[in-house]
């Protein structure tokens, strides 16, 4: 049932992924997502879901997401994503999760120095619930999205679960071909009830069969509901 | 002396100095300067003379151009705005329209390429905006001098990183490029940008100053230094060191044209905007004149009050700097206080600058004094119009040409080879979010034209995006001609008929009497080209001047054109080409080499190609269309640059999958290169399954020309006649070479 969920979605200057965002929740999801301005302090108490989209916050000439992590919103976001409500970072957003130290390591720029939007074929490994391994496709677009953080940080990652979503394609090292990505993490999950998700590629782009593909779907599910699949019938796909 | 008699009527203050040399650095001739001073009566002011340099400059005033451009068909049943807006305008019902222009910015980009072409993507970004569209696709056509020059890699990685720099961060998908190399653009590399947006089209904004006493406010970014005299030095041939004309250049900064877009978008919503227009080429010097002139008013500007980086600046640099993300907006006095609200919302700089008047004068102060007082009309509508020497002969259109040409399949495969021309972009379009907007049905790379759906509507628009320099030289009239027809089929392949048309004149130096001929011959093709499909060209650019020491660039004709689509849910990749699918070849016959690009540098001069007929062609792209959207058509390559061959390629690579092919059917022994080869007759090579052929072979009936050529199968591509194999490789080597070179020389270099 999706009448008592009800996601905000926090909109930096130069977030460019709320809309696409924002389109998915309403046309796949049937909900009405409310998009709220970086400069709020407040979120009203009916906020069950947050998400930080796509996009490049601030022009992000210092650091991806360096600045959007001090904006007033981000007080609000903290305080509850500790308290467990289900957190969501896409990209640019999983830049600003980490540099709000809502979740470990950093993303810095992509090995070969250059943007790369392509659609990358990956392991999910589950957020909120971790299941069995599952082989999606899914789209990236971002010039900083290497995963990097200390070997003890992702040792503890690895014990936790902490790992959500790796790049299939690996170098010698074990890194990610596409971004070097350490340990070819594209994205990772955190907080007192596995309810922060940080990812780098775009699950939003990939929620129809109208679309890229599919493959999307899973993730936002997990994230919406828990990986409940029988209320996954109720999606309107 | 008369000079001074004169000068001693005005009020304005710095008449005394010596204008012929102002004049000259102004980009002006001494011809030129003397038109002033009678359209005047009197010498003009030192700003003055900027201003007039940059409003006659080429690339404001198409002075060389004009006589010639009016040829070109532009209006229709759907065209709601055409050229001389900041964009044009096609109705695609349900009440919206399209809005699209493609622009150059050849000059900056070869200065400074990251800048250069960071700031062309913002520049028609904006244009499109301005008319009160949200843009929803990026394009672009790159051209790059020969690959073994040494600057090359830095340009192509400049420029690319430039264009992706700038639309990943507006967050406009940029969906597809047409790159290529020769040597003839050595000193001048071509940097084109295309957009388009959405409207209601009731909602369409101009740029027009109506409204006496109405307030004139400055918005977006202050005012730099940077880009002052960029439309002087757009309009100029290179000589020796370009690095000394950097300063020319502006900097671009993607994040403050995203607050500038919401803004603009937010104020158009709320209906607080009589006119606006962005600061482009000659920034507030062209805006300012524009608009006037369009609504028949004048402006009284005070520059004291538009916000500068600079405190320093005169009053000459804040009118000629192309600082970007600048707007003018013309708006009625109770809403300049809500204007203003909503720009501090955005953190932009909101600042009243005049107001409108009704005596057609534009007046500007600066600091205690009167620095300009000119007529807009007089000064846009009396910009010199240069009838430039040209041959009106036509060269003849030759018929065949294929004795004394020898080529084999082997040689034009090894050829191809070399050619980073014919390479897959997959390096260069991954470097653009080509997904973001969620409305990318068809990308890059994957089709010959892509399919974007029309945000908040069921529609979708297919865009093509060609040229051929090589071919417009042989022939600039048929040449520009088959450019048309091209792209025309290109968009029939996803099921979309063309609406209109956008093109950038890429040419020389129009002095010289070779370019001003192609540049003329180049239009009268694409005006007929463009009369017989009945498309409208809506919106355009010229870029002359594109030469460095007296050595041209080929003839550049971009053409972008515009098809829309009903029903999206059908339309051709070639991922979409699947094992056992029947190869099927659509078209004409060639019996001719010309402009076929295995031989092209090889043939004799004064070969010229066969024409096309505009009503083949409407016929083929009808089919085509019927054939998509009847879901006959799995993929679909229009034969262009590099032949039937290179289309087999395509289709190979997108599929994965081998062919095998026989072509008794088509030609006989001794003319399978033609088949393969030639670029002379209007093809299309399909992919479809088995049992829709005769579905397909019956809407062709006495109309077109349809052969099976065999079937895509195996891990080998094989050409056959008759049974024997006449060429055979792996492919895996085909698809590899086709693919990876061009990361390959950009990784060695």
């Amino acid at each position: 049932m999706t009448e008592n969920i009800r996601p905000a979605i926090i909109v930096f200057p130069a977030s460019n992924c709320e809309k696409d965002m924002a389109q998915v929740l309403q046309e796949v999801f049937s909900l009405s997502p409310i998009l709220v301005w970086h400069t709020e302090t407040h979120l009203s108490n009916d906020i069950t879901h947050v998400i930080l989209p796509g996009g490049f916050s601030f022009g992000d000439y210092l650091r991806a997401g360096a600045l959007a992590a001090h904006s007033p919103i981000m007080a609000e976001v903290k305080r509850l994503a500790r308290f467990g409500l289900p957190t969501l970072g896409v990209c640019n957003g999983f830049q600003i999760l980490c540099e709000a130290k809502l979740l470990p390591g950093v993303l810095l720029r992509n090995h070969h120095d250059r943007f790369v939007c392509t659609v990358s074929r990956m392991t999910w490994f589950g957020a909120r619930q971790t299941h069995v391994p599952q082989t999606i496709h899914l789209p990236i677009a971002h010039r900083d999205g290497r995963f990097y953080a200390g070997d003890a940080t992702i040792d503890r990652l690895r014990e936790e679960d902490g790992i959500a979503l790796v790049y299939d394609d690996a170098d010698e090292n074990g890194d990610a071909l596409v971004n070097g990505a350490k340990a070819c993490i594209a994205g990772i999950v955190g907080g007192p009830k596995r309810n922060i998700l940080g990812l780098m590629p775009h699950p939003e782009r990939m929620a129809s069969e109208h679309m890229l593909g599919s493959d999307g779907l899973r993730i936002l599910k997990d994230f919406l509901f828990g990986q409940d699949d029988e209320r996954q019938n109720d999606c309107k796909l | 002396m008369k000079d001074k008699t004169i000068a001693s009527f005005s009020t304005l203050s710095d008449l005394s100095l010596t204008h012929e040399q102002h004049a000259h650095e102004a980009g002006l001739s001494l011809e030129e300067y003397d038109r002033i001073k009678r359209l005047l009566g009197r010498v003009p002011s030192k700003v003055e003379l900027g201003i007039i340099g940059a409003m006659w400059s080429e690339h404001c005033s198409y002075k060389s151009s004009r006589a010639h451009l009016s040829k070109l068909p532009v209006s229709g049943p759907q065209v709601l705005v055409g050229p001389g807006e900041n964009a044009g305008a096609i109705d695609i019902g349900d009440g919206l329209a399209i809005v699209f222009k493609i622009e150059s910015h050849n000059h900056p980009s070869f200065i400074e390429p990251f800048q250069g072409a960071a700031t062309g993507v913002g520049g028609i970004l904006r244009d499109i905006f301005t008319m009160g569209a949200r843009p929803f696709a990026l394009a672009n056509l790159l051209r790059f001098g020969k690959p073994s020059q040494k600057r090359v890699p830095f340009l192509l990685n400049g420029v690319v990183g430039g264009i992706a720099s700038y639309g990943n961060c507006f967050g406009v998908p940029t969906v597809m490029s047409n790159v290529d190399f020769h040597e003839s653009y050595d000193g001048n590399n071509l940097v084109n940008a295309f957009a388009i947006g959405v409207v209601q089209k009731e909602d369409i904004f101009f740029g027009r100053a109506s409204g006496v006493k109405n307030r004139v406010l400055y918005v977006g970014a202050k005012t730099g230094r940077d880009g002052i005299m960029g439309a002087v030095m757009a309009s100029d041939t290179f000589m020796e060191d370009a690095k000394s004309k950097r300063p020319t250049v502006q900097v671009g900064d993607p994040f403050i044209e995203k607050l500038l877009l919401e803004a603009c978008l937010l104020a158009f919503k709320e209906k607080l905007v009589v006119g606006v227009q962005d600061m482009g080429a000659a920034g507030l010097t062209c805006s300012i004149f524009e608009m006037a002139n369009r609504a028949s008013t004048g402006l009284a500007i005070n520059l004291d009050h538009v916000p500068l980086r600079d405190e320093t600046m005169t009053a000459y640099d804040i009118m000629l700097s192309e600082s970007q993300e600048r707007m003018l907006m013309v708006v009625a006095p109770k809403d300049v206080a809500r204007l203003k609200q909503i720009f501090e919302h955005f953190g932009l700089d909101c600042a009243d600058i005049g107001h409108v008047s009704g005596d057609g004068i534009v007046r500007i102060h600066h600091k205690g004094h009167d620095v300009v007082e000119l007529s807009a009309t007089l000064i846009i509508e009396n910009a010199p119009r240069y009838r430039r020497s040209y041959i009106s002969e036509i060269p003849a259109l030759r018929q065949s040409i294929k004795d004394g040409v020898n080529v084999d399949v082997a040689t034009a495969v090894e050829s191809f080879k070399n050619d980073l021309g014919q390479k897959d972009l997959t390096y260069i379009t991954s470097q653009f979010d080509h997904h973001i907007g969620l409305a990318t049905i068809v990308g890059p790379n994957v089709a010959d034209a892509v399919l974007i759906k029309v945000p908040n509507s069921r529609k979708a628009v297919a865009l093509s995006l060609v040229s051929h320099g090589k071919l417009c030289k042989i022939h600039a009239m048929e040449g520009a001609r088959r450019l048309i027809f091209q792209a025309a089929l290109e968009v029939s392949t996803q099921g979309a008929e063309p609406v209109g048309i956008t093109n950038c004149l890429n040419f020389g130096s129009p002095e010289n009497v070779p370019v001003m001929t192609d540049l003329k011959h180049a239009i009268d093709g694409m005006a007929q080209a463009a009369t017989s499909l009945s498309v409208p060209v809506v919106s355009g650019n010229v870029s002359l001047y594109n030469e460095t020491k007296g050595q041209p660039i080929l003839p550049t004709l971009a053409i972008c054109l515009v098809g829309l689509a009903d029903t999206p849910s059908c339309y051709t990749k070639f991922s979409r080409a699947k094992e056992n699918h029947r190869l099927v070849l659509l078209g004409e016959l060639p019996d001719d080499y010309t402009g076929a690009e295995a031989v092209i540098d090889e043939l004799p001069s004064g070969m010229s190609p066969k024409p096309w007929d505009g009503d083949f062609i409407l016929c083929m792209a009808a089919i085509l269309r019927r054939g998509v959207l009847d879901d006959l058509i799995d993929c679909a390559s229009v034969v262009g640059r590099g032949g039937l061959l290179l289309s087999l390629i395509k289709i190979m690579a997108g599929s994965g999958l081998g062919a095998d092919l026989d072509l008794a059917s088509i030609c006989p022994r001794d003319e399978l290169s033609l088949a393969l080869l030639s670029e002379d007759a209007p093809r299309v090579l399909l992919a479809m399954s088995e049992d829709k052929f005769a579905a397909l072979a019956k809407l062709c009936e006495n109309l077109v020309p349809i052969n099976a050529l065999g079937r895509l199968h195996g891990d080998e591509f094989a050409i056959k006649h008759q049974g024997q194999i006449i060429f055979s490789e792996q492919k895996n080597v085909l698809i590899a070479n086709f693919a990876t070179s061009l990361e390959e020389y950009l990784a060695s270099h």
